[in-house]
């Protein structure tokens, strides 16, 4: 008997992107775990009064993309929430964390419609792009903070947005492709 | 360092609760207070959040630096909103002085309002601190299933939870690591720079515990996780206090939500 | 009797990768069977364990031949969830198993994954828990608990799913000998009393006392033997199994010449490399040693041997100031540590990590290797020939296109030379080795072990285990540490006879410490194995008296 596996569940190379597996749950989790850890440290540019880079926000980005929206959201929406109960604001910030983790599914979904790259340069290009427009996208839901904070518009774009996607911006840009290009070569060795 | 969330309240009223009680108390309270900006109106729900906060039993040794950002950090958004890029829509009545530089006018309907601003971001604090400190990590998970999330997601909170002391462990053996290859902390101004030389330690990390997360994956598969049904075995339920406590936010939201609507709370109050 | 677990010729093929990982392989198991799987890495054991439990076809997309019946019925066409509840697999790190954030949350898992009652899942907890002695952990967080402790844990996380036969993948690997041993006599009690058990290991030794029904030996995917323990004895190959020494020394004629050892070249009044006075080491408030007083030499081979959690990398630590001294003080050829910087003591140790991973971070071997040298300043013609001589220390340079390479993309076994070259490549004069072995075959690791101990140009190896044979074997000198002290510290014949030491919870005396104890003279190294096997074969020879611990 020659036994090919007609339906291999989660373990299928492309499963649909909103599905919740053992792999999502644990990758999701992951992840979260690390961007919690990681993301307790943060530095401030320099000249600026309240730009705080935190260094971890790449890894949102780039667990969207290699392993899904409902991944990506997780890691982001959970880890920040983390990051907040560790520092002890609670749910203070919650929209924050829906933002961190628009961030992730944004990339789970912007990736999940770009056909791989086979060039190195390009990828990496390709995944600063993508992981910056994700930025863009998922951190706007902190325009919640004109209803829940009572801010007007020109402060959410200076004293919210605007810093918080410059800060991420940049680790975003410089961490997501560095971790993606070390991922690429052992993302296909799991046998799966 | 720890980097569990610390459970400061134990043995409080609110520590006695279902932590779903803790989850939705400051939902309904953000439905209630959203888009107030009536002082007299933030000040009567600040009544029922302090009351909420003292049963939280979280002792302010514990909390001071929290409560110190979380001031400071209000003050500068109120005082950079309210202050010196005053709005339009509140101007008018006598100038009490004008800003320097900004050039805007201060009038008591601007100090009114950043008032309530400051007020209403100090109340949300008070009832979203006790999930921080009122909740064990344990019950987390259980709770968000039973409030509707997806049963492995809610167990994926679980294992975050479970995942943090070793990730944390795994952080400090790779700094450890990359110390004896000559790695130093990152210094210098130049941010980007400082990120890059991040790398030997994220990475590292990264891909350990994605590598490891494989073998975790098999082992969640071969014990039957991921079936439609699953017990907890942490049982919760809403006891008569549980429900008092949350019917008397949802009236208060209720009620706010009304005036809201009536008009009675959308103005400025001048005294 | 349905047998538990029937395999007929089946064959894997993994479809990623196009190889296949198993040949074609038979296996029964029936109630009241232990059966043994060994072979080196890489041989199948892995993808067997996965066709039994189910993962394979269910988790990873492979070709499957043959048939597998599960309990009497067909594998293929079931779910891993309804498998799991007649196959149980204790993976072979626990750390990466246990899912629960407490034990008994960890416990319950399982269960209230089949979605049973609480009352039904908190009998099984309490039942479990008694009955492999965890009940006083239920209440503790997972992320505290030992090793040993965590392998039982896991253990009782796969015994509340009331399975009917486990697989147990290399239950030695990790653990110092008297935990894992704990667990294999909870594994054959498991079997006693009605179950089946596989049991994956390559310490054949160790297994032998809990009396295996079957041996299965697979090599490169291919069934190298089949059939009763005895004759496996007389059969397996001697370099790629630990056989208990009686085997080897019946079997004297055939073992293979081994090489000699590389001279060890000792300067009885040289200065101490690194020296304890009275030091007390720990992390913070924690104090894990204390009391240490130690001189190790610049021209030694040490080897410091405990059990796990001892503070054996404590101990070595302080040398490269991980770790610093909260009394006493250690000094680094003659001078307080305390007074050099981290990177300055690079080259004077090379400390290699236990986990191979733990460090790699680079796009490709060159720039990683590149990594410590550049951050001493050395120029790019330095590094080059440096990481050149490092790779070849190692014996990786003859790899097809290693520099390129992604480092993580080599084999398990190769990672754990690059980390060596890396350490190489900063030109220590000692290297320090945390587990060199942990995650290995004997093969892999005697050859590891065999170029760490050769590279030119490093004087002395310290090496931190908790294998007993391999401290005798390769050290000239072994430093004993338990329960936060240094207990003993002889040559390898002199440890040998000290039946103090050997009476610790946390070591064993093995076959190879009962022969050096009652035929090697008192002081000095340890012939290697297969020498003094031969020369026992002849003494046995001229005098035929049963020998004291020769015995299995």
């Amino acid at each position: 008997m020659t036994y090919e596996p007609a339906n291999t569940g989660a373990a299928a190379p492309r499963e649909p992107i909103f599905a919740i597996s053992s792999r999502t749950v644990v990758f999701g989790a992951v992840g979260a775990a690390l961007y919690a850890v990681l993301g307790l440290f943060s530095f401030i540019i320099p000249g600026t009064q309240s730009v705080a880079v935190r260094p971890a926000f790449a890894l949102v980005p780039f667990f969207g993309k290699r392993f899904g929206v409902v991944a990506g959201f997780f890691v982001g929406f959970v880890g920040n929430a983390i990051i907040d109960l560790i520092s002890g604001y609670g749910l203070t910030f919650w929209n924050w964390s829906v933002a961190n983790g628009l961030v992730g599914a944004f990339a789970g979904l912007i990736f999940a419609y770009l056909p791989p790259i086979r060039g190195e340069a390009l990828r990496l290009v390709v995944t600063a792009l993508g992981s910056l427009a994700a930025t863009a996208l998922g951190l706007l839901f902190v325009i919640t903070d004109i209803w829940v904070q009572g801010i007007d518009f020109t402060t959410f774009l200076t004293l919210n947005y605007g810093p918080a996607l410059l800060a991420n911006g940049i680790a975003v840009v410089i961490l997501t492709p560095a971790l993606d290009a070390v991922w690429e070569p052992l993302s296909k060795r799991t046998g799966r | 360092m720890d980097v569990t969330p610390r459970y400061l309240g134990a043995g409080s009223f609110l520590s006695r609760r279902d932590p779903r009680v803790l989850l939705l108390v400051p939902v309904l309270y953000l439905v209630a207070v959203a888009g107030i900006d009536d002082l007299r109106a933030i000040l009567a729900c600040t009544v029922a959040a302090l009351v909420y906060y003292r049963a939280a039993g979280i002792p302010w040794r514990g909390v001071r630096a929290n409560w110190a950002f979380m001031l400071a950090f209000t003050t500068l958004l109120v005082v950079v909103n309210s202050v010196i890029t005053s709005t339009d829509t509140r101007a008018g009545g006598e100038v009490l002085f004008t800003v320097p530089l900004t050039g805007s006018d201060i009038t008591w309907a601007t100090l009114s309002y950043a008032a309530t601003v400051l007020v209403r971001y100090i109340s949300l604090a008070m009832v979203s601190f006790p999930v921080a400190f009122n909740i064990r990590p344990s019950d987390l998970g259980v709770a968000f299933a039973r409030l509707g999330l997806s049963q492995r997601l809610a167990y994926g909170v679980d294992l975050t939870f479970r995942f943090l002391p070793s990730t944390w462990a795994s952080f400090r053996e790779t700094i450890d690591a990359q110390r004896i290859r000559g790695y130093e902390h990152p210094r210098g101004r130049n941010p980007v720079k400082r990120l890059l030389a991040l790398k030997p330690v994220v990475i590292p990390v990264t891909v350990n515990a994605l590598i490891d997360a494989e073998d975790t994956v098999n082992a969640m598969d071969l014990r039957g996780f991921g079936g439609r049904t699953r017990t907890w075995m942490r049982e919760l339920a809403f006891d008569r206090v549980d429900y008092s406590i949350l019917a008397g936010f949802a009236a208060m939201a209720a009620v706010m939500v009304a005036a809201r609507f009536l008009g009675l709370t959308e103005s400025v109050w001048v005294p | 009797m349905t047998a538990l677990i029937e395999v007929r010729d089946a064959t894997v093929r993994y479809l990623s990768t196009g190889q296949t990982a198993l040949g074609t392989t038979s296996l029964t198991v029936r109630r009241g069977d232990l059966t043994l799987v060994s072979g080196p890495s890489g041989c199948g054991k892995s993808t067997l364990l996965r066709l039994l439990n189910g993962l394979i076809p269910h988790a990873y997309r492979a070709q499957v031949g043959g048939e597998v019946l599960i309990g009497g019925r067909p594998a293929a066409g079931r779910t891993i969830r309804d498998l799991s509840s007649v196959v149980g697999t204790m993976l072979q790190d626990p750390r990466k198993q246990v899912v629960g954030a407490t034990v008994a949350a960890e416990l319950a898992f399982g269960p209230e994954n089949l979605g049973l009652s609480r009352e039904e899942i908190g009998r099984r907890i309490a039942e479990v828990a008694a009955r492999v002695g965890i009940t006083h952990l239920l209440e503790r967080a997972t992320a505290e608990l030992s090793g040993g402790e965590l392998q039982m844990v896991a253990f009782a996380g796969v015994l509340v799913m009331r399975p009917s036969v486990v697989v147990v993948d290399e239950p030695l690997a990790n653990l110092d000998p008297a935990a894992s041993l704990r667990l294999m006599r909870e594994v054959r009690r498991f079997v006693d009393e009605g179950g089946a058990a596989v049991v994956v290991e390559h310490r054949v030794e160790d297994i032998l006392e809990f009396g295996p029904t079957e041996v299965l030996y697979l090599e490169g995917g291919v069934t190298g033997y089949q059939g009763p323990v005895a004759e496996f004895l007389r059969v397996a190959p001697v370099g790629h199994v630990r056989l208990p020494f009686s085997a080897l020394v019946a079997r004297a004629a055939e073992l293979p010449e081994v090489p000699p050892a590389p001279p060890r070249a000792r300067e009885r009044n040289a200065a101490p490399r690194l020296e304890y006075r009275g030091a007390r080491l720990g992390y913070g408030e924690h104090t894990v040693l204390t009391g240490v007083d130690l001189a190790l030499g610049p021209r030694e081979r040490v080897a410091v041997l405990g059990p796990n959690g001892a503070g054996k990398s404590t101990l070595l630590r302080a040398a490269v100031l991980l770790v610093a001294a909260s009394a006493g003080e250690v000094l680094v050829d003659g001078a307080p540590v305390a007074e050099r910087s981290v990177l300055s003591l690079a080259t004077t140790f090379g400390y290699v990590f236990q986990n191979p991973g733990q460090a790699l971070f680079s796009a490709t071997v060159a720039r990683e290797l590149a990594f410590g040298p550049r951050n001493l300043g050395r120029s790019p013609e330095e590094i080059a020939e440096e990481s050149r001589l490092a790779l070849r220390a190692v014996l990786l340079d003859d790899e097809q296109d290693v520099m390129e390479r992604p480092p993580r993309t080599l084999s398990f076994g190769q990672q754990r030379r690059l980390t060596v070259a890396l350490a190489l490549a900063m030109r220590p004069r000692t290297l320090i080795l945390d587990e060199p072995t942990a995650g290995q075959d004997l093969r892999t690791t005697n050859e590891f072990l065999g170029h760490a101990l050769a590279a030119p140009s490093v004087e002395s190896v310290y090496f931190i285990t908790h294998d007993v044979d391999l401290a005798l074997t390769h050290a000239d000198r072994v430093v004993v540490v338990d329960e936060g002290r240094v207990v003993a510290d002889a040559s390898p014949a002199e440890l040998a006879r000290d039946r103090q030491v050997w009476s610790r919870a946390g070591l064993r005396a093995t076959s190879l410490v009962a022969a050096a104890r009652d035929h090697l003279p008192d002081a000095g190294p340890l012939p290697h194995p297969f020498d003094l096997a031969r020369r026992l074969s002849t003494l046995e020879r001229s005098n035929p008296s049963p020998q004291e611990g020769t015995a299995p």
